[in-house]
């Protein structure tokens, strides 16, 4: 469902010229549990961006369901991540003037859905991230870990095809880790695709497929044990 | 200490250009324009203020009216032991000073004829002779440094003749100095008024009294003494209001007002305008300065913890307000400047010449500080220690945002109420230009006469009727004017007043005043010093039976010939009050040309014709048009300087709203990144930063609407004629602030939206 051509993303500052990532070529299946590790600064969080469509790359293609979409227009955007692609930040980015579920429910304002069920469909994510409690709450009111749930809960609530998650764990102790990983397993079994980045080896093992990046470049790939995945390619 | 406070107020500064640009703009704008209201405060408020006595010596109103009997001073003082002086002054002494040699140099000024009771009362600075000598000796008088300078070129000119209203010959014993601007009067001489024997005549009323009184004991008690004194002496039923001469400046709806007078409301509501300019300002100031607080308050975090006190912290907004305060002063010193040389200084009233530099910093250092210390004073919301610890930040920061709105609907309410009011006062100025007067007044030149032209009237009437393009000529003793000369009499044992204007025979005839009644003036000398009546005098007196019948004037009786239509021969300010034409073609000093055709040819033709007999005297022409509009003129000037404020007031509040939109969508940028990210449009984001300022808007011009509705009708009532305040004024206003508000919100959202979304997610 993703493939990318020789995705190159290059950043100009008035000093230097950082090439953030160079000639990545990657490749997630519809359905598919990808884990992405690598060094601190090596273009893990650039790449998820890309394919997310929150920046453009300076160059290469970027194919999306077959189709093209790094020349896309800001419209068609807009139109793409709306509903079919979920976020989970690297630093939560939930807004402070906001409670736990108006920034839950921000996907689905614009997805222009009726109150009553926006209601009903935040009411159940809050539930099964145990967080329907501090409903109420703002972020500045929540620990790390109750922040982070509340991201991913606002990353799923709209039921995307493809959740991109810039390290879910990295702000949890371990057995908070391990839910939200189990969360994640249990959302792919749905039928979600799933980027990951991680830096925990163990987190990795959750997917089904480790990429790992270092310094722009793409350089092993493994798959593993017992998780075989196949897909039919679209 | 204070250098590393100094630096890094001017860093912060330096920093923030953008905010400390608007800042001082906004300021020095205000400064300028506080500036130069005030002094036109102080100028209008100091009316007469050099008169020692200007508070205890007070001038008598006789009902709606200023004039009253020749003999009221001598018998109220004889009556009332606690007045110390009184006076009787008659303004109708003479309009114009001659030289005696020379007819065609003249000084136009009005002479009055008092008593020396006056000197004791007035403030004088006599240059030169015995100021007293001119109120005993009826052949002598003093003139004003002004007039001796004009028709002498000196102020030594004691024992010199001069003519007045070309007649009668006056000596000059005295010379004092001419009344500074700020006098509601400025004689241009005085003499005695033994020489006028009406004063004695108990069906006169056209003089002016004034008491010296210790102000204490000025009661409604003394008032109806006075008037139960004169009510009994004349059988009259007039009420009494004593006018301290420091408040005749401000008299309003007098009729027989000779005093330069200004209504006080408009004084107040200039006032008004440079205390909201100067509050908006300060405004904009406490607003950019909290809405970049939150970025600060990590910088004031970090110098806590190495060892700052809240002191210090307090002290570097102090230096950076009066940092900005007095660069804006400077700026603003050259505003003043600027407008001083513009053309929109003849608009304001008053010399701002007469202020100088001492005055001028004195007032800008007051403005500034005070400007300053106000916007460090209001509290920024910023506790210190809240940045320790968090939790009470979320609270704090709620109130402080809450009190922002405030603020700002201030802002919104005071544009609103600014654009709306403008767009009435210009209403208004447009009805009074185009309201139809009942006299036609276009084409018509006006001059006035010199004295050998007057000698020959006739034969300058044909000669200027020679050319083609003049149609008719007239004359009178003056213009449409609202300083005529007032007559009071006892006529049929009623006491009546009315304005009397001297015209020639055709002047009815030449400005298309229709008769009603009785007929026109004809050529036939018989018609001399006969009257023709307005409508409105005949009304009031019930004087219709009186058509054909004789009427008392200076000398002798005349008849009234015939009764004419009312028009408005004063402003727009004053409703048509009893007048009469007086045909005397002796007292017309003013010549009137009407005229089609080549304006220049017509005003060459009639230079010629006046310089062939007058070659020495400056032809000094005018439009009737232009001089009856002259009577709105000074109204005018104040509409015009009011909107022209209000502009500047609305710029500033433009500059805050600006600011305060670009602080709000920055703060917002990271959320419109995440928004952004989930999904919503560029179109979402613009509704969503712009609902919260078109709300503010809404909630600003239902608090406008009737404020301005009230003030506006508050003002338009000191018209007797006014247009009314329609609905869509206010539409067009809201309108115009929300697009405003709009615009800078689209300018500063597009930016933050149209890029990509992780830019503005990476913004801090
Ligand atoms: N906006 C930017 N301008 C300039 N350089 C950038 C920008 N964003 C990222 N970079 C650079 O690109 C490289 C990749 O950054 P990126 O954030 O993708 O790293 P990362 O792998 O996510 O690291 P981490 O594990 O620490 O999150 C880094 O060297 C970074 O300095
Ligand atoms: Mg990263």
């Amino acid at each position: 469902m993703l493939r990318t051509n020789n995705l190159q993303k290059v950043f100009r500052t008035e000093e230097v010229e950082t090439t953030a990532l160079n000639n990545v070529n990657i490749h997630v299946q519809k359905g598919e549990f990808v884990a992405i590790m690598g060094p601190s600064g090596c273009g893990k969080s650039t790449l998820l961006n890309i394919i997310g469509l929150l920046d453009n790359p300076t160059d290469g293609e970027l194919f999306f369901d077959g189709q093209e979409i790094a020349s896309f227009k800001e419209r068609q955007r807009t139109n793409l991540r709306k509903g079919n692609i979920g976020f989970v930040f690297q630093s939560f980015n939930l807004i402070d003037e906001l409670n736990v579920f108006e920034n839950i429910e921000m996907p689905l304002v614009y997805l222009k859905l009726s109150a009553k069920e926006r209601r009903e469909r935040v009411q159940k994510v809050m539930e099964r991230m145990q967080i329907a409690h501090r409903a109420k709450h703002f972020p500045q009111q929540l620990s790390g870990g109750q922040q982070q749930r509340v991201a991913i809960a606002r990353a799923v609530v709209a039921s995307p095809k493809l959740i991109l998650a810039d390290e879910p764990t990295g702000n949890l102790d371990s057995r908070n880790g391990a839910e939200v990983m189990n969360l994640l397993r249990q959302l792919n079994e749905e039928g979600t695709t799933i980027v990951m980045v991680t830096h925990s080896a163990e987190h990795a093992e959750y997917a089904h497929r480790t990429i790992n990046l270092f310094d722009g470049h793409v350089v092993t790939e493994q798959i593993h044990q017992n998780k075989s995945f196949e897909a039919v390619e679209l | 200490m204070t250098n590393y406070l100094l630096k890094t107020a001017f860093r912060h500064i330096i920093h923030r250009k953008y905010f400390s640009l608007l800042n001082i703009v906004g300021f020095a704008m205000a400064f300028a324009t506080s500036l130069i209201i005030f002094f036109y405060v102080i100028f209008e408020y100091s009316f007469d203020s050099h008169h020692e006595k200007a508070a205890t010596v007070y001038r008598i109103e006789f009902g709606d009216q200023v004039i009253y009997k020749g003999i009221t001073a001598q018998l109220l003082k004889d009556k009332m032991p606690e007045i110390k002086n009184a006076t009787t002054l008659s303004p109708y002494a003479g309009q114009v000073i001659v030289h005696p040699t020379q007819p065609d140099n003249i000084y136009a000024g009005r002479v009055f004829q008092s008593d020396s009771a006056l000197s004791k009362m007035l403030t004088f600075d006599v240059l030169m002779g015995d100021l007293d000598a001119a109120f005993i000796d009826k052949s002598k008088m003093a003139i004003a440094s002004d007039a001796a300078l004009q028709l002498f070129g000196s102020t030594s000119v004691i024992g010199e003749k001069v003519l007045i209203n070309y007649g009668r010959e006056m000596e000059i014993c005295a010379v004092y100095k001419s009344f500074p601007s700020n006098s509601s009067f400025s004689p241009a001489g005085f003499m005695s008024i033994k020489q006028n024997q009406s004063r004695f005549d108990r069906s006169e009323s056209s003089f002016l009294t004034f008491v010296e009184l210790d102000s204490h004991l000025v009661t409604e008690r003394l008032k109806q003494r006075m008037a139960e004194i004169l009510n009994a002496e004349f059988d009259d039923e007039v009420t009494i209001h004593l006018r301290a001469l420091k408040d005749v400046h401000f008299a309003e709806k007098i009729n027989y007002e000779y005093a330069k007078v200004t209504k006080r409301s408009t004084v107040d509501l200039f006032l008004s305008i440079a205390f909201l300019i100067l509050i908006i300002s300060v405004i904009n100031y406490y607003n950019f300065k909290c809405g970049i607080m939150p970025t600060r308050e990590k910088n004031f975090f970090v110098q806590e913890v190495n060892g700052a006190k809240l002191k210090h912290i307090r002290l570097t907004l102090l230096i950076e307000g009066l940092i900005v305060c007095v660069v804006a002063a400077a700026l603003a010193y050259l505003l003043v400047e600027l407008f001083n040389s513009s053309q929109l200084s003849d608009l304001v009233p008053y010399d701002l010449k007469e202020f100088g530099l001492g005055q001028r910093l004195l007032m800008l250092s007051a403005i500034s500080i005070s400007a300053a210390v106000i916007s460090v004073l209001l509290p920024t919301g910023f506790k210190f220690t809240d940045t320790l610890v968090g939790k009470y930040r979320q609270a704090s920061t709620k109130s402080f945002i809450s009190m922002r709105g405030i603020l700002m609907t201030f802002q919104f309410i005071a544009s609103l109420v600014l654009i709306i009011s403008s767009i009435v006062i210009y209403q208004q100025k447009q009805f009074l230009l185009h309201y139809d007067t009942g006299i036609a007044t276009n084409n018509i030149l006006s001059f006035p006469l010199s004295g050998k032209i007057k000698k020959n009237l006739d034969s300058f009437t044909s000669e200027l009727k020679k050319s083609a393009h003049i149609t008719d000529v007239t004359y009178a003793a003056h213009g449409p004017s609202n300083t005529m000369m007032g007559w009071g009499r006892t006529i049929d044992g009623e006491s009546a007043s009315f304005y009397v204007w001297p015209v020639a025979e055709n002047f009815l005839s030449f400005f298309d005043v229709k008769v009603l009644k009785g007929r026109d003036y004809s050529t036939n000398t018989m018609d001399n010093n006969t009257f023709i009546f307005n409508q409105t005098a005949i009304d009031k007196y019930n004087w219709e039976h009186k058509l054909n019948k004789q009427f008392p004037t200076f000398s002798g009786e005349a008849d009234m010939i015939g009764i004419c239509e009312n028009f408005n021969y004063a402003s727009l300010h004053h409703t048509v009050d009893p007048m009469c034409f007086w045909l005397n073609r002796g007292r017309c000093n003013m010549a009137f040309v009407k005229f089609s055709g080549n304006l220049p040819l017509v005003i060459d033709h009639v230079e010629n014709c006046f310089k062939d007999v007058s070659p020495n005297q400056m032809f000094d022409y005018g439009f009737v048009d232009d001089t009856y509009q002259a009577y709105y003129k000074s109204e005018m000037n104040l509409f015009k300087l009011i909107s022209f404020f209000s502009f500047i007031a609305l710029l500033i509040t433009a500059i805050g709203i600006t600011g305060l939109v670009t602080i709000i969508t920055q703060r917002h940028i990271k959320e419109i990144g995440i928004r952004k990210a989930n999904g919503a449009r560029i179109y979402d984001i613009i509704k969503l930063l712009n609902r919260k300022i078109t709300y503010t808007i809404i909630i600003a011009f239902v608090i406008s609407v009737p404020l301005v509705w009230y003030l506006m009708e508050l003002w338009m009532n000191n018209f007797i004629v006014h247009t009314a305040i329609q609905w869509y004024y206010f539409l067009l206003g809201g309108m115009g602030v929300w697009l405003l508000a709009t615009l800078v919100t689209l300018r500063q959202t597009w930016k933050a939206a149209s890029q990509n979304p992780i830019k503005a997610l990476r913004y801090e």
